[in-house]
């Protein structure tokens, strides 16, 4: 903690940042918050408004109910297809931009040319769908892999990463005998591992947030993600035009589509939450060191 | 030596053979990547072709005949609609504003976090901001539109001050304000990610050189962090660059009501209501090869500039 | 009525007794295939009732017909996306539910089987069809190319619509009289206003993709003396007309804007969600919305928990400045809604079979009510749920309809071509309770089924079957006219712009086409009466 060089308007500079990074955390906070309370709320409550700090008779019911349905089998599937996609994400990725980030690799100019250019074009949905069925891929989750397998935005952050590593480590590597595979996964790979860690967020997060892939390759329910389900109540639930069963009792509607709607959501965040601090290390280590050095 | 007398076109052979030989583990490590890249990527792009055709599905892509006009049916459509000029210029001006306001937040927020000595702290602070990036546009609007109506928090916070309420909602000249807030709101924390980790990629020994040339905490910052992330400052500008023409249907949707719509309709709302009476993938195709040529256009420019001013760029 | 269901009865029990005799012959009379078959079908699901796999209904179909149903239920929030990618690559499954406007997108490319063809073998679906003379409009170039969603009545029916409800218990308060004209109404808001300046006087919402604007213009403008789209004014006998591009829509115009002058619409009318609607509605700080009355009706339980006297009452048909007394209500038959059979399928004959059956009298049954004896019983052609299956679902309130019909895969909201509203009636009278309660409830449901002011609103709606050119001209046409007059109705509500300049909008309007898309309507409508 060496805060003190610099004088005065450094130490008017730390209050000052330390106050604004912690309304921000404020301001980011609460939705999160909010959608707590509204899900253990009364969902007469919720629906009369006004929760706005503190849930108003307390109710587990919501939960109970999200979780009667077919919650766990969803999620196992969402699991599944987030761990097996990521991985051949990064693997996928890391491979495309390696020769592309050699600087003196004989095809960089064809590839990167045939990379970049899908970064605009794309044939679209329905000669998609038609390609994903020719593989005999409808209804596995190789729909919702391979069709993706490298995001071409993603890989080219990776290849900026592995073109800061300096070519000079790369070519004594080379003269002691390595190829190019083992340079790749004992060199660049290791050193690499900050940006290898964001990028493991940027595709899980995105594995675990898809839900149209799903939607177009998917017939059998049981193969559905998680998020269909979510997205069909904050979406579905929205467009419902003709619903006129009227409940009696106050009791009836302890559960509504508000507050289901904000327990799917913290029940879908949750896990992310848990796993992220173990990706974090990666990248917020390093930029400690930065400042503590500083 | 000898061969003088060889074509060129048989050393343009040998030297490639020659390279690929050098570069052979390479050209092996691409292999996958490129056998993807032709089978979901290139194979797919057939499909650019319904823009000119008049689609039957019974006869697939390929089979269906032209379209009238020499096939440029669906082009004119797009070109000779002015309606379509108006949500076009929409879309830039909503994408351009939101590109110079949202893009610096995260680096500003990189940078913010990277002053903070505290381990936790930052951490904490880190993993927080980044969690409205998980809530859905329903949920993010939804909450915008309780907090910002007439007897919304922020309204009663401006009357209780004793002035007048302010109508965020309707009113056309707040749709691009609230439409960028609440996007910095939603994004910073995580694409300060990515800042974060170029951050923590930065050599040390600059900062101990800097330091011992004298340089405070500013100068070091200035001289040596920004330089260290500037290449991917850079290839982050320029990928976003390459969306400036997207912007996603469903959050202006939600936020549209008939006074901001001279400004809020969009290429991908218009595109979305025109697709409600007919599914009509042939002009949805034809306006997404526009939007690609127009992002094309937009990338090159930008590419072009960094190569000129600095070391980085996309190829 | 009656009879029919009698004759249905009658028919039934007689292919009941036939399977009992013949039940050792190798296949029941009722069998579609000796064989047992998979359907493949397909519907939206909606989010309140999941759509599972192993339901009553699909057991007794499998007893009765031998084929194993099979419905694959994409989320009803992707289903557009789903639906349109699967018509337009033909890979659709056996029957699937579609829009009447991909029926007129796509039928003249041979995707869906005519069903006009298949009249014969279709003669349960056929009999409905020829009975209701406007479901011909559901045609292209005169044939059935889709099974429209049909309504059968039943005994404790309903009726409902964007009906004007209003908190009846305002009125008794302050010895107001109950409004008959839309300017009464006018007055006991403004009565009541002066009393309680915090309240709202009407409120809206949005719906789906539409502005708050146009789904308030819906619901308001027809009983005000127009309407929002292309339709008939029964009034004016007036054939097709645009709405908004005429000169009565100004008095649309002009109510609203009296309303908004006089503070009494809601401040965000323009702005609205649901979510806040509801919230107005159910925390009391509303008078009035225009709306379904089965949705109004649920906030009384909210508001009884701030005052027991609060409540939402239903007002009927209000007088409007033209002197027409009028309203919608929810049109029965849904021809916009239909199933079509792709001529793709390998079972096109057994999904003929299968999908007339579900038009008939036996299929009606099963996709509503479930299994005789088992879900219902039947006493002299009345069909009751049974009490216990009432009683287990009456528990889970609010969603006790949903979770009733998911769980034996019944409703309007399964895969249900010809529906009847008994589960969801029963279940409403079932949950009010009391024999008092149920009585207070038939009270309000029958004030408004004999409502003298309520049209159907597909008789003024439904649109005549346009060629392929009509098609695709006025789907532009509309486009443009809507983008011209939907970005001005605010002014006009708001009094930013006078009336008076709405004749500009008038003109602009026909300029962009409106005039044109009447014209092609009213050719195709005399072509479809054969004039």
């Amino acid at each position: 903690m060496k805060i003190k060089e610099g004088g005065v308007s450094r130490t008017v500079f730390q209050i000052f940042n330390y106050c604004f990074l912690f309304l921000l955390m404020l301001v980011c906070l609460y939705p999160l918050y909010l959608q707590f309370i509204t899900s253990i709320s009364h969902g007469l409550e919720v629906m009369k408004g006004g929760i706005t700090l503190i849930p108003r008779n307390l109710t587990l019911q919501t939960y109970t109910t999200l979780v009667r349905g077919e919650l766990f089998m969803y999620m196992k599937n969402t699991v599944v297809y987030t761990v097996v996609g990521t991985l051949v994400n990064l693997m996928m990725s890391c491979l495309c931009a390696y020769p592309l980030a050699r600087r003196t690799f004989s095809g960089r100019k064809f590839f990167t040319a045939m990379v970049t250019v899908t970064l605009f074009f794309s044939g679209g949905m329905i000669p998609m769908y038609l390609t994903v069925r020719s593989f005999g891929m409808m209804d596995t989750m190789w729909a919702l892999i391979l069709p993706g397998a490298i995001s071409t935005y993603n890989m080219i952050i990776i290849r900026t990463a592995f073109q800061s590593i300096p070519e000079s480590l790369i070519e004594s590597a080379q003269l002691d005998g390595a190829n190019d595979v083992i340079v790749l996964f004992r060199i660049v790979i290791p050193l690499s591992k900050a940006t290898l860690a964001t990028m493991l967020l940027f595709y899980s997060v995105t594995h675990w947030n898809s839900y149209f892939d799903a939607m177009l390759y998917l017939n059998k329910k049981e193969l559905y993600p998680l998020q269909i389900m979510l997205r069909n109540m904050l979406i579905g639930g929205l467009f419902n035009e003709e619903t006129a069963i009227a409940g009696v009792s106050a009791d009836s509607f302890a559960v509504t589509d508000a507050t289901l709607r904000s327990a799917a959501i913290i029940v879908t965040t949750l896990p992310i939450l848990i796993v992220y601090p173990f990706v974090q290390r990666y990248f917020v280590k390093g930029v400690m060191i930065g400042s503590v050095k500083g | 030596m000898v061969q003088l007398a060889t074509p060129k076109k048989q050393s343009l052979k040998r030297r490639f053979l020659r390279a690929f030989q050098r570069d052979k583990w390479l050209y092996l490590i691409m292999l996958l990547p490129f056998v993807y890249y032709v089978l979901f990527c290139y194979y797919p792009m057939y499909g650019v072709t319904l823009a000119f055709k008049q689609y039957k599905p019974k006869l697939g892509i390929i089979g269906s005949p032209w379209a009238s006009n020499n096939g440029m049916k669906y082009v004119l459509q797009v070109v000779r609609d002015p309606y379509f000029w108006t949500v076009f210029r929409n879309t830039i001006i909503l994408n351009i504003e939101n590109l110079i306001i949202t893009f610096p937040a995260p680096i500003i927020l990189a940078l913010m976090l990277n002053e903070v000595a505290h381990a936790r702290y930052k951490r904490i602070v880190q993993t927080v901001t980044y969690l409205p990036h998980f809530l859905s546009t329903v949920v993010v609007v939804g909450m915008m539109n309780s907090m910002f109506n007439s007897s919304g928090i922020v309204n009663q916070i401006i009357a209780s001050m004793g002035m007048e309420k302010i109508n965020f909602l309707n009113d056309a000249q707040y749709f691009r304000p609230m439409y960028i807030g609440s996007n910095i709101w939603q994004s910073v924390g995580w694409d300060t990610i990515i800042f974060l980790s170029a951050l923590s990629g930065l050599d040390m020994q600059l900062y101990e050189a800097a330091k011992i040339d004298g340089a405070g905490r500013w100068k070091q910052t200035l001289h040596v962090t920004i330089p260290g992330i500037l290449p991917t400052i850079i290839i982050m500008l320029i990928l976003a660059m390459g969306r400036i023409m997207n912007v996603s249907y469903q959050k202006i949707l939600l936020m549209m009501t008939g006074t901001n719509q001279s400004v809020s309709d969009v290429i991908s709302t218009y595109v979305y209501r025109r697709g409600i009476t007919k599914a009509d993938f042939s002009y949805a195709t034809a306006v997404n090869l526009f939007q690609s040529l127009v992002s094309l256009l937009f990338v090159s420019v930008t590419n072009w500039i960094s190569r000129r001013t600095s070391e980085t760029s996309l190829w | 009525m009656k009879q029919r269901s009698i004759l249905a009865l009658l028919l039934t029990a007689m292919m009941l007794m036939s399977m009992v005799s013949f039940a050792d012959a190798e296949t029941p009379s009722t069998y579609l295939s000796e064989t047992p078959v998979t359907l493949r079908v397909m519907r939206d699901e909606n989010p309140n009732q999941p759509i599972k796999a192993d339901t009553l209904k699909i057991k007794t179909i499998k007893e009765l017909l031998n084929v194993d149903l099979v419905i694959e239920a994409p989320p009803k929030a992707s289903y557009t996306d789903k639906k349109s990618v699967l018509i337009a690559t033909d890979d659709m499954p056996d029957i699937m539910y579609v829009d009447f406007a991909d029926v007129q997108a796509y039928a003249r490319d041979g995707l869906f089987v005519n069903l006009s063809e298949h009249r014969d073998e279709m003669p349960h679906l056929f009999a409905l069809l020829d009975a209701n003379p406007s479901l011909g409009m559901a045609t292209v170039d005169g044939q059935f190319y889709s099974a429209p969603t049909l309504y059968r009545t039943n005994p404790d029916a309903t009726l409902s619509g964007q009906l004007v409800n209003f908190r009846t218990d305002l009125l008794e308060k302050y010895n107001l009289p109950t409004p008959t004209t839309w300017d009464e109404l006018y007055d006991v808001m403004l009565a009541i206003k002066e009393k309680e300046p915090n309240l709202i006087g009407m409120t809206n919402r949005k719906a789906g993709n539409t502005t708050a604007t146009r789904k308030l213009l819906d619901c308001v403008a027809f009983p005000l003396g127009s309407y929002s789209t292309m339709y008939r004014d029964p009034d004016l006998n007036s054939g097709w007309i645009y709405g908004p591009a005429h000169e009565n829509f100004k008095e649309v115009l002009k109510y609203l804007n009296k309303l908004w002058a006089a503070g009494l619409m809601d401040p965000d009318y323009a702005s609205m969600t649901k979510d806040l609607w509801q919230e107005k509605l159910s925390s009391g700080q509303a008078m009035c919305t225009i709306d379904n009355d089965g949705v109004v009706r649920n906030f009384n339980v909210a508001l009884a928990t701030i005052d027991p006297s609060y409540k939402f009452g239903v007002i009927p048909t209000l007088t409007n400045s033209l002197g027409q007394t009028r309203n919608t209500s929810y049109a029965n038959d849904r021809p916009g809604n239909a199933f079509v059979i792709p001529a793709s399928s390998e079972n096109v004959d057994l999904a003929i079979k299968f999908l007339d059956w579900c038009y008939s009298e036996e299929g009606t049954d099963v996709n509503n009510l479930g299994k005789e004896g088992v879900s219902y019983d039947n006493v002299d052609g009345v069909k009751t749920f049974k009490e216990e299956i009432l009683a287990k679902y009456a528990a889970n309130g609010s969603n006790a309809i949903y979770d009733m019909s998911s769980d034996l895969g019944i409703g309007l909201l399964e895969f249900t071509p010809r529906y009847d509203t008994t589960p969801d009636n029963q279940v409403a009278l079932y949950l009010q309770g009391s024999d008092e309660a149920r009585e207070a409830y038939r009270e309000v449901t029958r004030s408004i089924l004999n409502d003298p002011g309520l049209i159907d609103v597909s008789t003024i709606t439904t649109a005549p079957p346009l060629n392929a050119e009509q098609t695709e001209r006025y789907n532009e046409l509309l486009i443009a006219v809507e983008n011209i007059v939907w970005q001005e109705i605010d002014k006009y509500i708001t009094g930013q712009e006078p009336i008076e300049n709405y004749d500009k909008v008038i003109e602009a309007a026909k300029a962009a086409g409106a005039t044109e898309m009447e014209e092609i309507y009213n050719a195709a409508w005399d072509t479809a009466l054969g004039k």
